[in-house]
């Protein structure tokens, strides 16, 4: 009787292990996949008018630059 | 921008600046060359022409900004440079009461897509690494810390927190750690190898980006709604090639700007050479003891000085003071009008009545006085200098001669 238990007990904890794996597989490739898609980078392959992108419904957008050290071609 | 504009449709957008925009080559004694400051000028008005919305002051930018942060010259230059009004730094300070210190955040109220919801407020939050000098009349406080104040008081009044840092990779990571609040951090200065480009990292809550270096891409973070009036955010960074037509407005200000940086130098050359020339052919006239021109006061120059003070001439001779004028000379390209204060002889009188010293150097009456008077008919009591100290110290400056000690010095000239 006392041998079933145990291996009720193993049964049991090895398929909560098991749950809980594919649980935080799940989640860590979703982390993964949600940082994949937080960057793009857009190359020079791309026309110039696809690199301006679209409005994806975005709430707004921040545009950014810097470190231009006195230069004002980007302005250009 | 305005391809961008357009592509966006109704999206709002807006466009801002991590820092350190401005160039800060410096001279000799650390300050910022004329050429520089007419390059400068042009960024600050090429800033309000592409729209810039935030600008961070780095430590960098401080330099060309703390003279337009005085309380006179703001109220004068703010409503012809709005752009003056949109600076941001938590981690600079004011340390003089004519001084005004760039706000520690903006907030940004973008305009709902949805007529149904609010607006949403961005607030955005300057930082900047410190350094160990602060312009005069400024001061740095630790960034984290900075930082840590300022997003709790943005967070009350922002939907959205974002932090434009001039700082390095680990010091934005730091201050995601450290510092509850913020959204996003839009980090430059951060190429500990010179790699031009940094990707993006999640730190604690902070999504952090990097500004890639000389601005070669453009940052484009993007914002969603999501559930329970939270946003995410995306980032793209996009190429900036010539395939990307000239804004006519904007390349137009960028020759501007290099031909009246050009232009600048050309002139500041051209003055000096006009001044050495005319004070060596006044040292010449001089060698006779006449006095230089009919100006009042009358500079005599040393030769004269010496028809009667013989061993104090040629103790002076043997001065650096006797020589001071030719590192302007070799510097031509930093020369500016200041420099004749301390490199030459009489630019206290001249600066008066908007002209230049009469003599090369720094002669007998840079200390003494004009002795055009006291030549024509000499008396005691010319040339008393009653505070040598601060007469020194006038031109022996931390800035110019930081190891100046006083006494070592006057055993070398004692007269």
């Amino acid at each position: 009787m006392n041998n079933y238990k145990i291996i009720k007990s193993v049964k049991l904890a090895a398929v909560l292990l098991i749950v809980a794996f594919a649980f935080w597989q799940k989640t860590s490739s979703a982390a993964q996949e949600q940082q994949a898609r937080r960057l793009e980078i857009v190359g020079m392959d791309i026309p110039v008018a696809e690199r301006a992108g679209t409005d994806d419904g975005a709430a707004f957008v921040v545009h950014f630059i810097g470190d231009t050290h006195g230069g004002l071609e980007p302005c250009g | 921008m305005k391809l961008f504009k357009e592509k966006l449709g109704d999206v709002p957008s807006v466009l801002v600046d991590s820092g350190y925009t401005m160039a800060d080559e410096r001279g000799s004694h650390g300050e910022m060359r004329p050429d520089v400051v007419v390059k400068n000028d042009w960024v600050l008005k090429a800033h309000d022409q592409s729209s810039v919305d935030v600008v961070n002051v780095s430590s960098h930018d401080l330099k060309y900004y703390s003279r337009l942060l005085t309380k006179a010259e703001y109220n004068k230059q703010a409503s012809s440079q709005p752009v003056l009004k949109r600076l941001v730094s938590a981690n600079i300070l004011s340390d003089a009461p004519d001084r005004i210190a760039p706000q520690p955040f903006f907030i940004r109220e973008m305009p709902s897509r949805n007529t149904q919801s609010k607006p949403v407020r961005v607030a955005f939050i300057g930082l900047t690494e410190t350094v160990p000098a602060a312009p005069r009349g400024f001061k740095f406080i630790d960034t984290v810390e900075a930082a840590r104040r300022a997003a709790a008081e943005a967070r009350k009044q922002a939907d959205v927190v974002i932090a434009l840092a001039h700082v390095k990779t680990e010091e934005a990571a730091r201050i995601a750690r450290e510092a509850p609040g913020i959204d996003v951090i839009i980090a430059g200065n951060s190429q500990p190898n010179d790699a031009f480009f940094t990707p993006p990292m999640n730190v604690s809550d902070t999504f952090i980006v990097f500004t890639p270096y000389e601005s070669r891409m453009l940052g484009e973070l993007r914002f969603y709604r999501e559930e329970q009036g939270k946003f995410s955010a995306r980032v793209r960074f996009v190429t900036l090639d010539e395939k990307f037509a000239d804004d006519p407005a904007a390349a137009q200000t960028v020759v501007a700007a290099r031909e009246a940086g050009d232009k600048s130098i050309a002139d500041t050359k051209a003055m000096l050479d006009d001044w050495l020339s005319k004070t060596r052919a006044a040292d010449a006239a001089n060698s006779g003891g006449n006095s230089t021109g009919e100006s009042s006061p009358a500079y005599v120059s040393s030769i004269a000085c010496a028809q009667c003070h013989m061993a104090q001439y040629i103790q002076w001779t043997n001065s650096a003071h006797a020589h001071a004028s030719k590192p302007i000379a070799l510097r031509r390209f930093e020369f500016e009008i200041s420099c004749l204060n301390c490199h030459a002889t009489g630019q206290q009188h001249a600066n008066g009545q908007g002209g230049l010293a009469q003599l090369q150097n720094v002669q007998c009456e840079q200390c003494h006085g004009p002795g055009g008077d006291h030549a024509r008919k000499p008396a005691k009591g010319y040339g008393r200098i009653a505070n040598p100290q601060a007469l020194c110290a006038s031109c022996h400056t931390a800035d110019t001669d930081a190891d100046f000690n006083l006494q070592t010095a006057w055993a070398k000239i004692k007269h």
